[in-house]
């Protein structure tokens, strides 16, 4: 009990911990509120908008209908949004253009259709304005009252359609997995019969536990806690010492543990906790012993369990997956003494998860990793939510059962695990016969030899000594492989194959005998859908005739389309010749968007890029102060200014050769494939670059160059300023994750801040302001950090700040 | 060659004084600086090593600032710091040629000087070794070669000889001693025997301040009359032990021998007969005045 109050007490006097804690808590917070916000502001009509902005009405009409007869409700509804949809029309024809004469007979012609609710209607207008949000208020109303209704009939008939699946030959064979699952789903949904499903505001509960950023913060906290309890002693070299005392083997690792846990449950409460306070003074509270049912998203729950239940079950399995999270993070700081190699680990497990998550259709008869994965266990609305059986050895288990299970398990393996390795395993690392070996061929062979360059021994610290040379390795297979990768085009449709084609034929600068083509084109076209139009009129046809208008039709959504496309592009290009003087050139806009404005290539190939430079570069400065070398250093001729260029020199390298080995393989590979790129072409041959004039699309991807050059640039100088400004390589890595995080879900869910779609849009002063701010924050930061390093006194020692 | 540290104070926030008006003159030669932890010597060596700069006062290499000097001024020192933590990967022979580099050494001499330290600090067979495999001794003996690099005039040496073996602390000792003819060395060490046996001159350091500067033996006969003794039984000891607090026990022939240093004799003692070694002038200097009022 004592040792888990010092561990504890450790973790609260730790200012780095609580720092970084408040913020992710925070960040957090912040996030859910914004996300909440941009919902509830933004200019088209939701249930939530109307449930904060017009709290009061929004309420009394959930509480008016709710007292009627579910059928009656929602005929009262539909009659109320009736009534508003005529509003919303005679205010469409009043605001119209339209003359005097015109707008009072398309009156006449409301009035006609249903004299009693356009005089109610004329009533309301004259009253308020609002029936635009009223109709949508209604119109939600009714969704609502058609689920209820659907869910009676979803539960009552639950057997009967057992029944009817089973009759079908593939689901009724006794050994299946199928006949099975379709028998515990039955049995599954039998206590949910007569539940009764209540209309209600239950968009607190709804918003409240999907919040998916909150969970990478936690995820984060759990991290740096672990940090915290496994690795600050063992930087310290205080591991040695705790482990010579009588309780510093088992009896430290078990109170480890127990804080661990301890702490786990803090963060639950502190951000799963605040995000539901935020939530219920955003939303208002919902009626917590209404069915869980009663929300549309958990029609198909199985759990008999009411709203506030739900809510304690939401944050009991957030502890039981975080927990889970928190000791495999325990048994990686155990096992692997390397900070590099505890991160790499670390991240590893998390994206190999992630990418099965995502990756694997849920639908899929092996769907196994999308479902027994950690992230699917962390979105722990879903997993409540939603009936999902497995597959296990052709018996269906339920995934809340297997996640209850497994979690659990794994706790108990993980913990045990956590506790053998601290307490049994040596801190002291043993040299291995080939290392020992290799020494002493060295001693024999080897000069007294070596380099009186700077430069030299700081590239070998970022290569060898921080492992960097794996990291360029690993991206030079990457760049290898994707140089040759294939590229393949798939057609969606015949019109769009028919587009392709046509490009391949016409691609390039426009030339007269290209037009001619055209024009033929057009002609047979024309033709084609003359003949057709003569056979359809045409009484008692031949089958031959018949036969021919359906391969003429067949030509005409077919490959007519795709010519329409075609000639949709050739008008724009011609006007784009006419307006800006452009000139024209064929270029298949499908073809070359994949090029320019690839998103996911392009926010994978910066995921990429920021972590080699992350862990190329976190070490820079932090490895000095990790290692105390920064007096003994300071005290020679180059180890001030001359050092920290160096290091910052090397740093950048680092960025221009990630940039190489990232960026320039996928040029290659479009090279490679198509032979050539139309570089000479006008970029604003594509129409999502209309604004960019004459710029050429060699220009663009020169552009592009550039940009991804001096982003590279950035990320390096941003990462190894963080390294001075923390003196911590754990900090820097975590910072700089969670740096890098932001900037990539930014970019995919922002398509506004994507530079193509900038520029694109002809937005060059964002961009440019953009790009100064980035810039700005990035110089100031290596300013600050030159100062520190440079003028920043050595640290006092204890026994003054003890004093 | 000389070093001057003129007027040098250095406050940590307002509370306290690290450096408090501290002068003094080095010519070549072995300086032992001793004092109690907190006396301010780290913070001497900072500002000597230009790692801190003071708050009042100047430090002069023959007559110029050395914060003018700046890079010129670094190329004269030799530091090894005190718990010093290493790039584990780096071999030694690496760990050299990078201080080299640092240093500014052309190849040429970098090789030469390399070659001569390691087997002045007997690390030749172990020169491509994995610094992380070192023992704290063999850190300690790449610590002081990398210091030598360069041939500094101006040597600074934090706790030199700690993890060292006797025969090993003996070798450094003789070849610090060898090569004081044309350096300034500074030996910043609690091994009052390394001092005893190597520096020329003594700095005795309190509170930030400079309390006594002298030869060891002159150091010794300034506390000849102020040290005492009595001959006592273990049971009496803890006693004694509770009235003097800078008393010292020695264990002679069959008997305790408990031994003081103060202004005046206490009833029962004696005026020691036997030689008075340095550690009893530092719990002189540094100990006792704090302690003068418990004495009866």
């Amino acid at each position: 009990m004592k040792l888990l109050f010092y561990e504890s007490y450790k973790l609260l006097v730790n200012k780095l911990f609580i720092v970084l804690f408040v913020l992710l808590a925070a960040g957090s917070l912040v996030s859910f509120v914004w996300a909440q916000l941009s919902v509830v502001n933004s200019e088209e009509f939701s249930e939530e908008k109307s449930a904060v902005q017009n709290r009061d009405e929004y309420n009394s009409v959930i509480t008016e209908l709710n007292r009627l007869d579910a059928d009656e409700a929602m005929k009262k509804a539909q009659e109320q949004k009736k009534q508003y949809e005529m509003c919303m029309m005679i205010s469409a024809i009043m605001s119209s253009d339209n003359t005097g004469m015109n707008i009072q007979s398309a009156l006449d012609g409301l009035k006609m259709q249903d004299e009693e609710s356009f005089n109610k209607a004329i009533q309301l207008c004259n009253e308020s304005t609002d029936f635009k949000e009223k109709f949508f208020l209604y119109d939600c109303m009714i969704k609502k009252y058609q689920y209820i209704k659907n869910y009676r009939t979803f539960i009552n008939d639950m057997d009967s359609r057992a029944d009817r699946q089973l009759s079908f030959s593939i689901f009724s064979d006794n050994d299946a997995f199928s006949e099975a699952n379709i028998k515990k789903t039955v049995s599954d949904f039998a206590p949910l019969k007569g539940t009764e499903v209540k209309t209600g505001n239950y968009l607190f509960a709804e918003h409240g536990t999907s919040h998916f950023i909150t969970d990478l913060m936690a995820i984060s906290v759990m991290f740096l806690l672990c940090m915290c309890l496994f690795m600050q002693e063992r930087e310290k070299g205080l591991l040695l010492l705790v482990k010579s005392c009588r309780n510093g083997h088992t009896d430290t690792a078990v109170s480890k543990v127990l804080t661990l846990v301890l702490f786990t449950f803090i963060t639950v409460i502190v951000f799963y906790g605040t995000e539901l306070v935020a939530s219920g003074i955003i939303y208002g509270l919902p009626d917590m012993n209404a069915p869980v049912q009663s929300m549309k998203t958990f029609m198909d729950c199985s759990l008999k369990i009411s709203v506030g239940q739900y809510l304690i079950l939401w944050l009991l399995s957030k502890l039981l997956i975080l927990l889970t999270i928190a000791l495999l993070f325990s048994v990686i700081f155990n096992l692997f003494r390397s900070t590099v190699l505890v991160w790499l680990v670390s991240i590893g497990i998390l994206a190999a998860e992630y990418t099965l998550y995502i990756s694997v259709p849920p639908q899929s008869s092996f769907n196994h990793p999308h479902f027994i994965n950690l992230f699917y266990f962390l979105d722990s609305k879903t997993l409540l939510a939603d009936y999902e059986n497995l597959n296990i050895f052709s018996i269906p288990v339920n995934t809340i059962d297997i996640f209850r299970v497994l979690c659990i398990s794994l706790i108990l393996v993980f913990a045990v695990m956590v506790i053998m390795a601290f307490s049994l395993r040596s801190q002291i690392a043993k040299k291995s016969m080939i290392s020992s070996f290799f020494e002493m061929l060295k001693r024999k062979l080897l000069p007294i030899h070596g380099s009186t360059s700077v430069f030299i021994h700081e590239l070998y610290k970022r290569l060898i000594h921080d492992k960097g040379i794996i990291v360029l390795a690993v991206l030079f297979i990457f760049a290898i492989q994707t140089s040759n990768e294939a590229i393949s085009f798939k057609y969606d449709s015949i019109p769009e194959a028919t587009y392709y084609a046509y490009l391949e034929q016409l691609e390039g600068r426009i030339t007269p005998e290209k037009e001619q083509f055209i024009e033929k084109e057009q002609k047979r076209f024309d033709d084609l859908q003359n003949e057709s139009f003569e056979l359809e009129i045409m009484e008692n046809k031949t089958p031959e005739e018949n036969s021919r208008l359906r391969s003429i039709d067949t030509i005409l959504k077919g490959k007519y389309k795709g010519f329409q496309m075609l000639m949709e592009q050739y008008d724009y290009l011609k006007h784009q010749h006419e307006q800006k003087g452009t000139e024209i050139w064929f270029v298949n806009e499908k073809k070359y968007s994949s090029l320019l404005t690839d998103s996911k290539g392009m926010a994978s190939r910066f995921i990429l890029c920021a972590v080699a430079l992350t862990l190329l570069t976190a070490n820079v400065f932090s490895i000095e102060y990790r290692r105390s070398m920064k007096r003994l250093l300071r005290s020679t001729p180059s180890g001030k200014g001359r050092l920290f260029a160096l290091k910052y020199i090397i740093a950048l390298l680092c960025g221009a050769a990630v940039f190489l080995l990232v960026y320039s393989p996928v040029l290659i590979r479009y090279l490679n494939n198509w032979g050539n790129i139309l570089s000479d072409a006008p970029v604003s041959s594509l129409r999502q670059f209309s604004e960019l004039g004459n710029m050429t699309i060699g220009g663009y991807l020169a552009l592009s160059g550039i940009l991804y050059f001096i982003l590279s640039i950035m990320i390096a100088a941003f990462v190894c300023s963080l390294s001075e400004l923390t003196r911590n390589h754990f900090l820097t890595l975590l910072l700089s994750s969670a740096a890098i995080l932001t900037v990539y879900f930014l970019m995919l869910g922002n398509i506004t801040l994507r530079f193509y779609a900038i520029l694109g849009s002809g937005k060059y002063i964002i961009f440019i302001i953009g790009t100064v701010i980035t810039s700005g924050i990035i110089i100031l930061m290596t300013l600050l950090s030159n100062r520190l390093f440079l003028y920043d006194q050595i640290r006092r020692n204890q026994k003054w700040s003890c004093k | 060659m000389e070093l001057q540290i003129k007027n040098v104070s250095k406050s940590y926030g307002k509370s306290k004084r690290a450096l408090d008006d501290f002068s003094l003159t080095l010519t070549p030669g072995v300086y032992g600086l001793l004092g109690a932890n907190g006396a301010g010597k780290s913070t001497l060596m900072n500002i000597l090593t230009d790692n801190l700069s003071a708050d009042t006062g100047k430090i002069l290499w023959d007559g110029e600032d050395i914060r003018r000097l700046g890079k010129r001024y670094r190329s004269l020192i030799g530091y090894m710091p005190q718990q010093q933590g290493l790039y584990d990967s780096f071999t030694a022979n690496r760990f050299l040629w990078y201080m080299a580099a640092l240093k500014g050494l052309k190849k040429k001499d970098a090789k030469k000087q390399i070659t001569e330290l390691l087997n002045i600090v007997s690390l030749k067979n172990d020169a491509h070794k994995r610094l992380g495999d070192y023992s704290g001794g063999m850190k300690q003996r790449v610590l002081i070669a990398q210091a030598l690099l360069g041939e500094p005039k101006l040597l600074i040496l934090d706790e030199p000889t700690a993890g060292l073996d006797p025969k090993e602390r003996i070798r450094i000792r003789s070849f610090i001693s060898e090569i004081a003819a044309d350096k300034i060395v500074i030996l910043v060490t609690h091994v009052v025997s390394d001092i005893e046996c190597i520096a020329d001159r003594i700095i005795l350091m309190k509170n930030g301040r400079l309390i006594k500067y002298d030869t060891s033996s002159g150091l010794i006969s300034s506390v000849a009359d102020k040290v005492f003794e009595k001959k006592c039984s273990k049971e009496e000891l803890p006693e004694l032990q509770k009235s003097f607090s800078c008393g010292n026990v020695l264990q002679r022939d069959e008997c305790l021998v408990f031994r003081i240093v103060g202004d005046r004799c206490p009833d029962d003692f004696s005026a020691s007969n036997s030689e008075i070694s340095l550690e009893e002038v530092y719990l002189y200097y540094i100990e006792y005045e704090n302690d003068k009022n418990d004495l009866p």
